[in-house]
């Protein structure tokens, strides 16, 4: 009983992190109305990359950070302007593109960086202990960043000019066409948004977790379970049920096994689709 | 001179000539080959089945993965012949399909959401498979999966220690996927199935039971990845839940996408081409899936029907010339 | 008896009444119109009775059995065939084509008989063709056999809508604006054809935006506003009745 206040804040940890992946994979459906098979890459890429430049190059792991999101988010904006917008974003092609792109991505790792698994030294050591919790002050800073990352976000999209546009865009391509509203941009500006923050969830779990080339397939399919779950295209959704999945891993993981936690995700999917299809917050 | 259908008729029995005679020049590696391209237009037609219903089976892999485990639990525990075990498997496979599929279309989960359960089906039936050691033998997989023989009396025992032996099996296999979809393709069930994926409202107004559509073409599809599943079984001697994954589902929508699902002949070639290009670009297993990927987006790319779209981009090249 | 009839029919969506207490009775062998001004809930009504929504209250009664809830293709079977607003087709398959997949549940092969090609089959096959072929010279349209649904004039189209609801060999139609795009002429053809199915003892109940067309040539009238019936009676009394002209005035819609 007194190890369930660590199990909540250890699910609260993995939860901000699937949040992180869940909205970049709800952005760019909502917007651009695509589902991005090589999201899981783009978090192994924002792993790698801040491994490289911080263990390899010897930069501050802090310095790190920063470019791997944004060359997550140059790849992002590069894939959609040359390859989404090449077959229309219709999504069934961009499937099978992304695809190609998740295993290409996956050879190149392989390629680059060999199948051994790596690892970035945590860059803030030390943990906060009380009588029941015992957090690692680099998880509770990982929270932090999320929370400021997802916040950020909401920002975006509430009060900015680019988030009006986006929000113009998703209701209605034609009408904010029409009204002026540069789409294309804004298809390449959320794109890119979406890979920053699937790259930044993967250089940020770099430093707690094992890197590895096929490091993404499992947030891909957690990332999409947590969509289901909220609801496709919302981002009350991908946070509310990021946290739920960051929770029920937690609490299944202690008392069960992690592929009793797998299986439980996927038997909610099933209960999801026959109960309430549209998720939690889902509209259609 | 002979008229179109003869032609047709001779291609045909050439072909069927090559087929049966070629191989016995062939040694091991390429009658592997062959086998497994064998499989994997079963695999690719099969999909494409289902797809011609409408919907995408996200979770076909399972479903190999039901028939080879069934076939495998039946001839290990139960001592079963394989001649037995493979129809089972044909029939389990296509049993569960039938009950999943009935209960989500009855409940309009149909399309994405239909695809998204059949990928959830996938993955829970491969942690069930992982985690039921007592059953399956967890993550080792059934081992020593028996291997067939024809015994009978008063011929000589015909034992599938070579694989010449498995490549004919794979042959009549492949012949008989082939001979199935394409009667049910030319025929009314196509007709009112290619309505239903077209229409399921209009379908529905015209007195069309699209549920039953749906999920006959469902079962039978995977029954037929159940065959090659059972069929595997017993080429490899084992399975494993690590077999029957995602990613070779993936590469089943490959291959028939690639080659086109507007026909039968697409997935054929699509299955064809794609196992044979890495082995003769002689790349290192590491990079398959990187001459894959760019594949992929070099198809989608130039050719957004598939192979088979080059004909008619040929047909559009030649005409202006 | 009548052959359709709803009693209480209700559809709320969350907060919002589409359809109030609708009771109606279709009697045999009549052409009814279903009017009133746009969002009154018309196909509303339609979607319900053919079972393409399921009501939140009432029931439907076809040929006296209660139907409420049944899917749509097994009200189809029974004989009660709609068509839709927004031209729906096989639009990438011949006009033929199109009119052979109405004819599937009157075909009756099973799934072994067809893989196997047999006599029996394409004997079947040859009386559904020709069953389809009669349904596109009703309506027209044997001259397109071989075009593609797509490629059609809108009238057309709307024509072929009518001939693959025939296919089915309805005893009652319900069908949603069939002459909505058409100039007058092409209005006139179809609403003959209207009525030579009437002769032939096909109930017919039709939306109908064209106040004109539908005055014209039906039998009774029903009204609907704001999901309400207002008004039900013969043309002639509709036509002075003063809470219709007040609802289609109200909408801003003058005829």
């Amino acid at each position: 009983m007194e190890l369930v206040p660590q199990i909540i804040v250890n699910g609260l940890v993995s939860g901000v992190v699937y949040v992180l992946i869940a909205l970049g994979i709800t952005l760019a459906f909502s917007i651009l109305r695509v589902i991005n098979f090589a999201h899981g890459e783009f978090y192994m890429l924002g792993a790698y990359i801040a491994y490289y430049f911080s263990v390899e190059l010897g930069l501050n792991y802090w310095a790190a950070f920063p470019l791997a999101v944004l060359a997550g988010g140059l790849l992002g904006a590069a894939v959609d302007q040359v390859l989404l917008r090449r077959v229309g974003r219709e999504l069934l092609k961009t499937l099978i593109l992304t695809l190609g792109l998740m295993l290409i991505l996956q050879s190149a790792a392989t390629f680059f960086f060999g199948t051994q698994e790596k690892a970035i030294p945590s860059p803030i050591s030390g943990v906060l202990r009380s009588t029941y919790l015992t957090i690692p002050k680099e998880k509770l800073v990982i929270v932090l960043i999320c929370i400021a990352l997802i916040t950020g976000l909401l920002v975006l999209v509430r009060w900015t000019k680019m988030g009006r546009a986006m929000r113009a865009v998703t209701q209605d391509r034609d009408a904010a066409l029409i009204q002026g509203v540069n789409v294309e941009g804004v298809f390449a500006v959320a794109f890119a948004i979406s890979c920053g923050l699937a790259a930044a969830a993967g250089a940020l779990m770099a430093t707690v977790l094992p890197i590895g080339p096929f490091m993404g397939s499992v947030p891909l399919l957690k990332g999409l379970t947590i969509i289901i779950l909220g609801g496709m295209g919302s981002i009350p959704g991908a946070v509310v049920g990021g946290l739920i999945l960051g929770e029920t891993e937690s609490f299944i993981t202690f008392y069960a096994n992690p592929l009793a936690s797998q299986l439980v995700f996927f038997v909610l999917i099933i209960l999801i689709l026959f109960v309430r299809p549209r998720g939690l917050f889902g509209v259609e | 001179m002979l008229s179109k259908r003869w032609k047709v008729i001779l291609a045909c029995f050439i072909l069927a000539l090559l087929l049966i005679l070629v191989p016995l020049l062939l040694n091991d590696r390429y009658l592997h080959l062959l086998i497994v391209i064998a499989c994997n237009i079963i695999l690719a037609l099969s999909i494409r089945l289902i797809f011609l219903a409408g919907e995408l089976n996200v979770g076909h892999a399972a479903f190999m993965g039901i028939g080879a485990y069934t076939s495998a639990l039946m001839a290990t525990r139960l001592g079963l012949s394989f001649w037995l075990c493979l129809p089972t498997a044909a029939i389990v496979a296509a049993l569960v399909a039938t009950v999943i599929g009935f209960l989500a279309l009855r409940a309009k989960i149909k399309g994405w959401y239909f695809a998204i359960l059949t990928l959830a089906f996938a993955e829970a039936f491969r942690l069930i498979v992982t985690l039921w050691k007592g059953l399956t033998g967890g993550a080792t997989g059934v081992l020593d999966v028996p291997a067939p023989y024809i015994h009978i009396p008063g011929l000589p025992v015909v034992d599938f220690g070579p694989k010449l032996n498995y490549y004919y099996l794979a042959l009549a296999l492949v012949s008989l996927t082939w001979v199935v979809m394409s009667r049910l393709e030319h025929s009314r069930f196509g007709l009112t199935l290619t309505a239903v994926r077209k229409s399921d409202v209009l379908s529905e107004s015209v007195a069309i039971n699209t549920i039953k559509y749906k999920v006959i073409a469902f079962a039978i599809g995977c029954a037929f990845a159940g065959i090659v599943g059972s069929f595997l079984a017993h080429y490899y001697y084992y399975v494993s839940p690590y077999e029957y994954t995602l990613h070779q589902t993936l590469y089943m929508l490959l291959y028939a996408l690639f080659g086109g699902i507007g026909s039968l002949a697409g997935p054929v070639f699509g299955a064809t081409i794609l196992t044979l290009l890495p082995e003769f670009l002689r790349i290192a297993r590491e990079y398959e899936p990187a001459v894959f990927g760019f594949i992929l987006i070099i198809t989608i790319w130039l050719l957004p029907d598939g192979l088979v779209g080059l004909r008619k981009y040929m047909n559009k090249v030649l005409v202006r010339v | 008896m009548p052959l359709l009839a709803t009693r209480n029919l209700t559809k709320h969506f969350g907060g919002l009444s589409a359809v109030q207490g609708l009771d109606l009775d279709i009697d045999s062998g009549q052409m009814v119109g279903l009017i009133g001004p746009n969002g009154a809930g018309k196909t509303t009504v339609f979607n319900m009775i053919s079972g393409f929504l399921s009501p939140t209250k009432g029931q439907i009664l076809f040929k006296g059995k209660d139907i409420t809830g049944l899917p749509p293709n097994r009200i189809a079977e029974k004989g009660l065939v709609r068509t839709f607003q927004l031209t729906t087709l096989f639009t990438d398959l011949t006009v033929l084509q199109n009119v052979l997949i109405g004819c599937h549940s009157q075909a009756r092969i099973g799934l072994w008989q067809d893989l196997f090609h047999t006599a029996s089959v394409l004997k079947r096959e040859r009386k559904v063709e020709s069953k389809a072929m009669a349904a596109l010279e009703f309506t027209g349209l044997s001259e397109f056999k071989s075009e593609l649904a797509g490629n059609l004039p809108h009238g057309r189209q709307r024509s072929l809508s009518l001939a693959i609801a025939l296919a089915v060999e309805p005893q009652m139609l319900l069908l949603d604006e069939p002459v909505t795009g058409m100039n007058a002429h092409e209005t006139e053809l179809f609403m003959g054809r209207l009525e030579r199915l009437k002769e032939k003892g096909v109930t017919i109940l039709l939306i109908e935006h064209n106040m004109l067309a539908a005055m014209s040539y039906c039998d009774r009238m029903v009204v609907l506003n704001y999901g309400q019936k207002i008004a039900e009676g013969a043309p002639a009394e509709i036509r002075q009745n003063e809470e219709v002209i007040k609802a289609y005035l109200g909408s801003g819609e003058v005829h």
